[in-house]
């Protein structure tokens, strides 16, 4: 083999390698949203009042994201994780086609996908009110309804629905259009539903708020 | 001894007529059937946002919003039930429940001046048995009545013709032991207000809506009713 075949063999390899580290650490377009969650509980309680009679009596109560996000840091699957005092966020991945979304706490530079604990959809219609904006943007507004659950965690868990306001906007880094197409910037809804806490049957009312959308680029895999 | 006579013949006579007005009653009981009804007023205070139109070509899709209401609703009934709407002017939508002390189902009836109108096949309320629900029971002193403050969720629905919604939402119920004059009716508390924040889905117009809003139920009346 000459010097010459064997640099080319090596510059070979070192492409191979180098573009198999740029497939390594993909650039991910991302969305983050912060998540503000504010709920009034009713908890059923039993006042004993002799050894085999108890009135019955609600107990109120309230809890937030600060809450939920410890809630979620406590329960099994993430509990080695130690995300207890991590943030609250909603992110959308990938920002195209092949988004996927998902509620994370972050603590640091740690992102861990809570979705297992922690989702939201829009059942029923949604009624949209849609409109060009100008340098070739698109606004909208989506009346619906919202619902947010958290799964069983040791602490409890809660299924809420109620009226909610999405307000849409074309996507922008800075002064850099990266999406014409409408989508979530804001969502703000009034809830109301069940649950359990500590076990008892539990009744919440309250508000979500899912703001402050900003965009991300994250290498990584 | 006439006395004595006198007495017993007046003896007589009051059991006789005893007897006679007792069996007069017991003819009437056996024929007439006594029916203790409660009735709650309710108001719908609704907010629907209508998809108003959908241009994919312009890319401008409209929405209006618009009250829809105990009338609108009343209105939309009597169409479908091919009622006299003029004869509907000031009729009142209201929760009725029918033998209340052994029955709780309450049924939404309209209530014009001239009749009772049950419309429960088009529209109800209901509180599903599967929900979680809290409550606070507060007996009175001697145990004579019981009030109760219950909280669980609450869905509305109707369907009609012209327009169709199914809201649902956390609602909060006062009840209260049945009270008649100075007779207590039933012990067990019976709604007396309720209050509702609802939202979900429906049509109006043959149009995609979404709902939000409040239903309340306040007013509770109980009323005898004697039928053949």
């Amino acid at each position: 083999m000459t010097i010459t075949t064997k640099r080319a063999c090596l510059i070979a390899v070192l492409i191979a390698v180098l573009s198999q580290l740029h497939a390594l650490a993909a650039t991910h377009t991302n969305l983050i949203f912060n998540v503000s969650i504010s709920m009034s509980t009713f908890k059923q309680n039993y006042v004993p009042v002799s050894t085999n009679l108890a009135f019955l009596r609600i107990g109120s109560g309230t809890f937030g994201t600060r809450d939920v996000a410890d809630i979620i840091a406590d329960a099994p699957l993430f509990r080695t994780n130690h995300l207890r005092g991590a943030r609250l966020l909603f992110r959308v991945s990938d920002l195209g086609p092949n988004r996927t979304a998902q509620f994370i706490l972050r603590k640091g530079t740690n992102d861990v996908d809570v979705s297992p604990y922690l989702a939201f959809g829009f059942p029923g219609t949604v009624v949209t009110s849609k409109a060009p904006a100008p340098n070739n943007t698109t606004n909208a507004t989506d009346y619906g309804t919202f619902q947010l659950v958290l799964y069983s965690t040791p602490a409890g868990r809660f299924d809420v629905q109620g009226f909610s306001l999405v307000k849409n906007t074309s996507i922008f880094k800075g002064p850099e259009l990266i999406q014409r197409e409408e989508f979530p910037a804001s969502i703000v809804a009034t809830l109301g539903g069940t649950g359990y806490s500590g076990g008892y049957p539990t009744i919440l009312r309250g508000t979500v708020v899912i703001s402050g959308r900003r965009v991300e680029i994250k290498e990584g895999p | 001894m006439i006395s004595e006579g006198f007495a017993t013949m007046k003896e007589l006579w009051k059991a006789a007529v005893f007897g006679l007005v007792t069996f007069a009653a017991w003819h009437q009981s056996a024929a007439q059937t006594v029916h203790t009804n409660a009735s709650l007023s309710t108001t719908f205070d609704l907010t629907a946002y209508v998809q108003e139109s959908k241009d994919t070509n312009t890319g401008i899709f409209t929405v209006s919003s618009r009250k829809f209401t105990n009338a609108d609703i009343i209105q939309t009934l009597a169409v479908d039930l091919g009622l006299d709407t003029n004869n509907l002017s000031g009729a009142a939508l209201i929760l009725q429940a029918h033998d209340v002390t052994t029955n709780y189902q309450l049924n939404f009836t309209i209530r014009s001046e001239t009749a009772l109108i049950d419309v429960s096949t088009n529209i109800e309320a209901i509180v599903s048995p599967n929900s979680p629900s809290v409550s606070s029971v507060r007996p009175a002193p001697y145990g004579r009545t019981t009030n109760s403050t219950d909280m669980t969720i609450m869905e509305f629905s109707m369907v009609t013709t012209n327009a169709s919604f199914d809201v649902l939402g956390p609602v909060t119920f006062q009840s209260s032991s049945l009270v008649l004059g100075r007779n207590v009716i039933a012990k067990k508390p019976f709604t007396g207000t309720f209050s509702a924040t609802v939202s979900g889905s429906g049509k109006i117009d043959g149009k995609d809506a979404v709902f939000k809003g409040t239903v309340r139920g306040f007013g509770r009346k109980i009323t005898i009713e004697t039928t053949p």
